[in-house]
């Protein structure tokens, strides 16, 4: 076995790599799961298989590809097991985020931009799942249609007509906000 | 005679937008075209406005000390689950934005010869700033080997070096040194 020193370096290690994708990882499983606690699980699971399973990664696609592809398996199985508890419940669990409070900048703007984070949320929140998914990755995840692609095995041009249908209801949810902000 | 007018639809400018490429006949339009160029504008503009608004609200649920308690989590749960063999590539890794795919980070390479009583970590240096920098730069990457114990084959080690040297090293390079190398399989145990 391996001894404690080696093991604690091993994973001291691999720190590096989480605390350079931990907060975009975290982003997206949030808007995936919509769901703070289930998001930061879900970032875990993602962190933990890929680490027992570099061996498996090939390099035609870039880590980040890779990883976001455990990354959104590991965000499905949340998502099945919330389903799955969900239906146990009779009811079901207020999924909604609580908004937190902004930290500097005067009341009312902090009060207009807690209320757009809201609407943008909100809106996202309403897309269909498959939309939401593609404008996660795409949008939030800085990805393109085509790594997205490779991260869900969708088809490119099925990723194209989801992220395109979702900026299209994003704009006409959010269309009243322009000229507020 | 009469040419009717092309004008790029939303499709076009979102495509131009998501791809991050040149679309030389778009741009060319673009740069005649005032109202198609405001279009464009507008689109980029509502989605960075939600790009920023999204990313803030997780950001706002995931701080500096949930990400690290996250980090604590994730190390906690590694400790449960030690894969005996752990071989990672040079991979990109920059969060910067619109340039996701052509930056080389750091990579961690962990060779656990177990049986044998050796173990090393070769880890590339924190700070690659591109492939071309990491290729002309062979030492920074020979002093990254961090941890070496007693046992370790000095030649082994350079070509694990050398492969790490490249920004996509070779799957059959590291494949003969997966190989070459013994692997402790047997000691994983995913947490679940
Ligand atoms: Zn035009």
């Amino acid at each position: 076995m391996m001894a404690r020193g080696e093991l604690s370096a091993a994973r001291e290690a691999f720190d590096d790599i989480v605390v350079r994708h931990q907060r975009r990882a975290s982003r997206i499983a949030l808007m995936y799961l919509r769901d703070a606690a289930e998001a930061d699980e879900a970032v875990q699971d993602a962190f933990v298989r890929a680490f027992t399973r570099l061996e498996t990664y090939r390099d035609e696609h870039p880590f980040e590809v890779w990883f976001t592809r455990i990354l959104v398996n590991a965000c499905v199985d949340r998502q099945r097991a919330r389903q799955r508890r969900a239906r146990r419940l009779v009811a079901l669990e207020d999924l909604a985020f609580e908004p937190a409070a902004g930290r500097s900048a005067s009341p009312e703007r902090r009060a207009v931009g807690l209320a757009w984070r809201e609407a943008v949320n909100a809106a996202v929140e309403r897309l269909p799942a498959r939309q939401r998914e593609v404008f996660a990755l795409c949008h939030l995840g800085d990805h393109t249609p085509r790594d997205v692609s490779m991260m869900t095995g969708m088809r490119e041009s099925t990723v194209r007509v989801h992220l395109f249908r979702a900026v299209h209801k994003l704009r006409a949810a959010l269309g009243a906000w322009r000229d507020l902000r | 005679m009469i040419f009717a007018e092309w004008h790029p639809d939303d499709e076009r400018l979102l495509g131009h937008y998501a791809d991050r490429t040149a679309d030389q006949t778009l741009d060319q339009h673009l740069a005649w075209c005032r109202p198609c160029h405001r279009r464009l504008s507008a689109m980029t503009r509502d989605l960075e406005g939600w790009h920023l608004a999204a990313a803030e609200h997780a950001d706002e649920a995931f701080d500096h000390q949930r990400l690290a308690a996250q980090r604590r989590g994730i190390q906690q749960r590694l400790g449960a689950a030690v894969p005996g063999r752990v071989l990672p590539f040079p991979v990109p890794g920059s969060p910067e934005r619109h340039a996701p795919l052509a930056r080389v980070a750091a990579a961690v390479l962990l060779v656990a010869l177990a049986g044998a009583g050796v173990f090393r970590v070769l880890q590339m240096p924190e700070r690659v700033s591109s492939p071309a920098a990491s290729r002309g730069a062979p030492s920074r990457t020979t002093a990254a080997v961090r941890l070496v114990r007693e046992g370790a084959d000095a030649a082994d080690l350079e070509d694990i070096d050398l492969a790490l040297l490249r920004p996509r090293t070779a799957v059959a390079e590291l494949r003969a040194l997966d190989e070459f190398t013994p692997h402790v399989r047997d000691i994983v145990a995913p947490r679940r």
